[in-house]
């Protein structure tokens, strides 16, 4: 087993030296000795300045509003006497975002509330426009909102409630006892969470794109993509890259700095625990409706209007329903099978990859302890907290004359960008799982090899699927990796969604937006039944 | 077979857990490991079985030397049964592919299998259950499945870590008296480890008090109770 693990190293490895380490070492050293680069006058001018800050607003804001919502939608969604089931209905409404690529959500957006041909503001003309800062924000806020309620989620299930029981039965109100105990008792978490989503939002390029853009309002990932595309400029791309990545790496450091010895925080006094439930009052009633109202705009609207976007034979006219762009995308878009099939290629072959090294892995470090392994989990975190437009421009700058234009880059970019969710869910799993079972099938005669293949493979075959559709998801819409790097016939659903989004037919986009959230969706349910709950979303 | 530990020691990094333990276990006879929590009687156990590399010192199992400081035999080169103090039965296979496991991996015929599987069920009282999961088992029932997984193979030597733990004091008491006839009818070999001294007194044909990883007394249950080597075993026994 071990030799097993030793050789996969050396392939991981190989990937990480060759799709992360290499290309960023080549891509900042060629930033770093650009002649004729006045730095000084570059992060002067105002479109520079602009870009930076629109980023650094884009980032905290959205941070600040979803992690402050999704802990005060989970409190009241934890500690109020709830139906199970609107609860259940409510949670998985709210989370299942995160299953689907932000820019899903600025169409269905766009299909909402652009001027002139929103189905909102046909409604509500008074509405305002979602193109601009504060739409990205907005629709990044409630994006977001699902992966901070992830996060918290596991605050929740581990913190023991009876802490909260003690304040009640001290005379505290249940909204003292969430500012004074559940609150500060959360602070490491939510500073954590708040950090991890700014680093999310500040590597966002398909919101901003779609809604920021076309109001002349730049973030940094956006100018970094215009630098390349339209302004040939590798060398403003490159500085630009090396801030944004500063700033990332300033947050992630923050982020760790505030979980360091912290995690036993939450857990102050033993086992987790419901604490004893409340009847809902009248405030709680009116929070709750809140939670509902949130949960039709984050999830509802923007999917249903998708959905009716793909129907539409003519975008203006709601009644005019047909299968026409279904029709037209499947049979008259030469790109959309290429598309389809080099997305399905790239993504099932770059997550059958990374699940086979992130289980290798994951069980070098926890069960044979390699330090080895560790690095390589390390690195694909730092892979996947990276901003992918980054990745994208050290793979082109490495790979230029060679393997660009193949879908060979894209591979690589997807699997140092996602790579890391393989081993980020199969990590726990195996440690959850007791050594006793595989030393028992050893004591029984079993080779390390075959207790692993007759032990613990099939016992994580849960964890395996979750690690599978996790890494998969995201790479078959991959959007802002793709934009950079598909050339001539490695065209992929992402980057076609969003050119017909942006410069053709919002309805074609929303055809392939439709069929790719759907087979996400159909997957994520299978997952879910095949593991009883405890995968998928 | 016999076993012989000689001078065994283990350390964790600085600190020593296992102290030059030197002790046989003769063919046929039931050694139990006694001591209180973290004295090292489980680290002497892994030892035997495999699951830990020895920091130095012996081990022999019959003629064939299974450790010291050149050679390690890994465990499933052993032909060592142990049940766990969890049973760690596998959750994903049945009663009677638990069972079958052992014989499964060294390649026996499919009728011996089946057997095999229903004589050793037979030997515990779980006929009849041999289409359950884990799960569908109560704790007796899983720690029976547990020891007719471990003497499936017909190991040379049975280990057996606390396990009778997990049990009420009523059912403990049952599964002592059946593992005790057990170990006669069958006449295996056994090391046991327990921290209970009536689990020790009524199992043991010879029990060994450790302490702070060293061996301070081996002997018959009525040696050691009579005759207790210091202070510690006296007020241990008591």
């Amino acid at each position: 087993m071990r030799a097993l693990v030793r050789s996969s190293e050396i392939l991981h490895g190989t990937l990480l030296a060759l799709g992360l380490v290499c290309p960023l070492a080549l891509f900042f050293h060629k930033t770093l000795s650009f002649e004729n680069t006045d730095i000084v006058a570059l992060f002067s001018s105002p479109a520079i300045y602009n870009a930076t800050l629109n980023s650094l607003l884009l980032s905290l804001l959205t941070a600040l509003f979803s992690t402050i919502l999704a802990f005060v939608f989970s409190w009241i969604l934890w500690r109020y006497d709830w139906s199970p089931r609107l609860v259940r209905a409510l949670s998985i409404t709210m989370k299942t975002p995160y299953l689907l690529p932000p820019f899903f959500f600025a169409m269905g957006w766009i299909a909402l509330a652009a001027p002139s041909v929103g189905y909102l503001r046909a409604l509500y003309p008074d509405l305002p426009s979602i193109y601009g800062m504060s739409g990205t924000v907005f629709v990044m806020t409630l994006w977001s909102l699902a992966f901070a309620m992830i996060q918290l989620q596991v605050f929740f299930s581990q913190f023991p409630g009876h802490l909260e029981d003690a304040a009640i039965l001290c005379g505290a109100s249940p909204l003292q006892t969430f500012f004074r105990i559940t609150t500060p008792l959360a602070r490491p978490q939510l500073v954590s969470c708040f950090l991890l989503v700014s680093v999310s939002s500040l590597a966002a390029f398909g919101v901003p794109a779609m809604l920021a853009s076309p109001d002349r309002a730049y973030v940094l990932t956006t100018r970094i993509y215009q630098s390349i595309k339209s302004d040939q400029n590798f060398s403003q791309a490159g500085w630009l890259s090396l801030l944004l990545l500063v700033i990332t790496i300033v947050l992630l450091l923050l982020q760790r700095l505030v979980m360091k010895g912290r995690h036993a925080a939450a857990l102050v006094s033993g086992k987790a625990s419901r604490p004893a439930v409340l009847r809902p009052s009248f405030h709680a009633k009116s929070a709750m409706a809140l939670i509902c109202f949130f949960a039709v705009i984050a999830s509802v609207l923007p999917c249903a209007a998708l959905v009716l976007q793909s129907f539409l034979r003519d975008r203006s006219d709601v009644t005019s329903i047909s299968l026409e762009k279904y029709i037209y995308v499947f049979s008259q878009i030469p790109d959309g099978w290429i598309a389809l099939s080099n997305s399905l290629l790239t993504a099932s072959v770059g997550t059958i990859i990374a699940t086979f090294l992130g289980l290798v892995t994951a069980y070098g470090m926890a069960r044979l302890h390699l330090r080895s392994s560790s690095w390589m989990i390390e690195a694909w975190n730092i892979g996947f907290a990276l901003p992918g437009t980054i990745i994208a421009l050290s793979l082109l700058v490495f790979y230029a004359g060679s393997i660009t234009d193949t879908l060979w880059i894209l591979g690589f970019g997807y699997l140092i960008k996602y790579g890391a969710f393989s081993a980020r869910t199969l990590s726990p799993a195996l440690s959850a799982l007791s050594k006793e079972l595989e030393e028992a099938a050893w004591m029984n005669g079993a080779s390390p090899r075959q207790a692993f293949l007759k032990i613990v493979v099939p016992l994580l075959k849960p964890a395996i699927a979750a690690a599978l559709l996790l890494a998969w998801v995201p790479m078959l819409s991959e959007l802002t990796i793709s934009v950079l790097l598909v050339g001539v016939g490695t065209e992929t659903l992402g980057a076609l969604i969003y050119r017909l989004q942006e410069y053709a037919d919002p309805g074609a986009a929303a055809v392939l937006a439709v069929v790719v959230a759907l087979a996400t969706l159909i997957l994520n349910g299978a997952l879910r039944r095949v593991s009883k709950g405890s995968f998928g979303i | 077979m016999r076993v012989k530990v000689e001078s065994l020691r283990k350390s964790f990094g600085s600190t020593p857990v296992v102290d030059n333990v030197t002790f046989t276990v003769e063919e046929g006879e039931l050694v139990t490991l006694l001591g209180p929590s973290g004295c090292g009687k489980t680290t002497v156990l892994r030892m035997v079985a495999g699951l830990e590399r020895p920091s130095g010192g012996r081990i022999w199992v019959g003629d064939r030397l299974f450790s010291d400081e050149k050679s390690f035999v890994p465990p499933h080169q052993r032909g060592i049964g142990m049940v766990f103090q969890s049973y760690a039965l596998w959750p994903h296979r049945t009663v009677f592919k638990n069972i079958a496991f052992p014989l499964e991996i060294q390649k026996h015929p499919r009728d011996d299998i089946e057997a095999r599987v229903r004589e050793v069920l037979g030997a515990v009282a779980l006929e009849g259950l041999a289409e359950r999961y884990p799960h569908e088992l109560s704790g007796g029932q899983q720690q029976r499945v547990a020891v007719a997984r471990a003497i499936a193979q017909k190991p040379t030597v049975l280990l057996m870590d606390e396990p009778l733990s997990n049990l009420d004091a009523k059912l403990r008491e049952q599964m002592r008296r059946e593992l005790k006839s057990l170990q006669r009818d069958l006449k295996l070999t056994m090391l046991y480890v327990t921290h209970d001294r009536l689990e020790a007194l009524e199992l043991s044909h010879r029990m060994a008090i450790l302490d702070h990883g060293k061996l301070i007394q081996i002997g018959t249950p009525q040696d050691v109770t009579e005759n207790p080597a210091n202070d510690f075993v006296a007020h241990f026994i008591e």
